[in-house]
């Protein structure tokens, strides 16, 4: 999915998978939000899998100064 | 994902207590590396190695086991990879850079002891870190008192061996630290079942010496008057040089510098109009991305670190000419006697190296940052200051630890003196 989205020039970023979504550490592509019906259309054309997409309301700030 | 909670369950950790540690890491990911801009693409394999920490090269780490293979756990730049890897294992880092870790090692050890070891034995005994599952053997050093007194703890617990690293750096202590490089040479024999012959360990000096000329390369990079990476993104792969797989780790570096040499033709910098800080001090563990968050955040790029997690860790590369065993071995020594840590006495080459890297950098400053207790580093800041002043070179000495709490004070010393530097 990473590669076929990078390969459209679209934005995609590797990503922990928010702790929202799953209990386990793991690995989501960070997508726009206004890409999504296109990625999932190129899911739907190119055979990829996903688990979901989902939308949270995180903002990512480098301000927080939070570091587990 | 499951499998990954079926892995950690079967290495016997705490997964509820596991669970706390995931729930904060993905937020921590996000707002110091996802939120920065301009990143090379290329980062993504780093991305995504960190995005599954905990998953994805422990899961490699488990097959290598379960097909027979040893891994061994290493805590510090002075160990040679070297001879683990010729003997057929593996040596990974175990990182302890959490504060998450430090409430657990601090009910075997004093509070006023450095975080770094109180994580080290926390990771260990909450059995909150599947690397320090995955380890058979735990290889430690003699590089600081806390150090020696908690690897006696973590002996306990865990096979381990350690190497007494010599405090000076006359011709004997040379010769003495090839000895003990022959002791960690039994010791991997014996886990192994392998031999080390000088077969194996010429190929294997090699393989090493290219991971670190990669990481040279990389370092090289950001002294252009263009940055092409952050500091932040630079700290990330300088920490899992300790523990993915050496060729793996060289071929990917390699081609992330391949984008930065772009990037510096192109003129694409990530640092427009910031201050360039050379950081010097004691080593950053995973996730302890405090300080560099900090600085370029507050109008700074860090454009080199004299630390474990930077340049001692690669500079320098072993002589590739041995021709015997004994001579292999003593070349490896001298490669590593040459890394400049603040246990040794004198330790005026670290300040040479870092007025050297400093100068090479073009660094409008110097910030020395220590963990809190760590007593050598933070008694070598002041010849060092007075070293960088003499030389005209901006300074700023600092102490903390892996809390949060101190993170605005932080802010406003490092706003106050990128202010100061023009």
């Amino acid at each position: 999915m990473y590669r076929s989205l990078k390969s459209k020039d679209m934005y995609a970023q590797i990503s922990p998978t928010p702790r929202e979504l799953s209990v386990c550490c793991g690995v989501s592509l960070l997508v726009k939000g206004e890409d999504v019906e296109r990625i999932k259309e190129i899911a739907e054309e190119e055979g990829l899998a996903y688990l979901s997409i989902s939308g949270l309301n995180n903002e990512f700030d480098n301000t927080r100064h939070k570091y587990g | 994902m499951a499998d990954n909670q079926k892995m950690w369950a079967d290495l016997g950790m705490n997964l509820e207590m596991h669970d706390m540690l995931c729930e904060v890491l993905p937020g921590a990911i996000g707002d110091v590396f996802m939120s920065q801009e301009n990143r090379p693409a290329a980062m993504d394999y780093f991305d995504m190695v960190l995005a599954d920490v905990h998953g994805l090269r422990p899961s490699e780490l488990v097959e290598f086991r379960n097909n027979g293979g040893k891994v061994f756990g290493t805590f510090c730049a002075y160990v040679p990879d070297e001879v683990i890897f010729a003997a057929g294992g593996i040596a990974t880092g175990l990182c302890a850079g959490s504060q998450f870790w430090v409430p657990g090692g601090e009910r075997y050890l004093p509070a006023n002891t450095c975080p770094l070891i109180k994580a080290m034995l926390g990771a260990r005994f909450d059995k909150t870190c599947p690397f320090y599952r995955l380890a058979d053997v735990y290889i430690g050093e003699t590089t600081c008192d806390g150090k020696k007194k908690a690897y006696e703890i973590l002996g306990t617990d865990v096979p381990l061996h350690v190497m007494d690293l010599p405090q000076m750096k006359r011709e004997k202590d040379y010769l003495k630290w090839a000895d003990e490089i022959k002791d960690l040479i039994a010791v991997v024999e014996k886990t192994t079942g392998n031999k080390v012959t000088a077969e194996n360990l010429a190929e294997n000096i090699k393989k090493i010496n290219i991971k670190r000329k990669a990481l040279e390369r990389l370092y090289n990079l950001r002294r252009n008057a263009c940055v092409p990476i952050s500091g932040t993104d630079t700290l990330l792969i300088s920490q899992i040089a300790y523990y993915d797989d050496p060729e793996r780790f060289a071929t990917m570096v390699n081609k992330l510098c391949d984008e930065l040499e772009q990037r510096v033709a192109d003129g694409v910098s990530v640092a427009e109009g910031k201050k360039r800080i050379l950081i010097t001090g004691t080593p950053m563990a995973i996730p302890n991305w405090k300080l560099h968050n900090i600085i370029e955040t507050s109008g700074g790029v860090v454009v080199c670190e004299e630390t474990c997690t930077g340049t001692r860790y690669f500079e320098n590369q072993v002589d590739e000419s041995g021709a015997t065993l004994d001579e292999m071995v003593q070349n490896i020594a001298n490669r590593y006697m040459g890394i400049n840590c603040a246990c040794f006495t004198p330790n005026t080459a670290r300040a040479d190296d870092v007025i050297r890297l400093a100068k090479d950098s073009k660094a409008d400053g110097v910030i020395d940052v220590n963990l809190m207790f760590c007593q050598t580093y933070d008694i070598e800041g002041r010849s060092l200051e007075e070293r960088l002043k003499a030389e005209g070179i901006p300074f700023l000495g600092l102490e903390t630890d892996y809390t949060d709490n101190d993170a605005q004070q932080l802010k406003t010393r490092i706003g106050a003196f990128i202010e100061m530097l023009g």
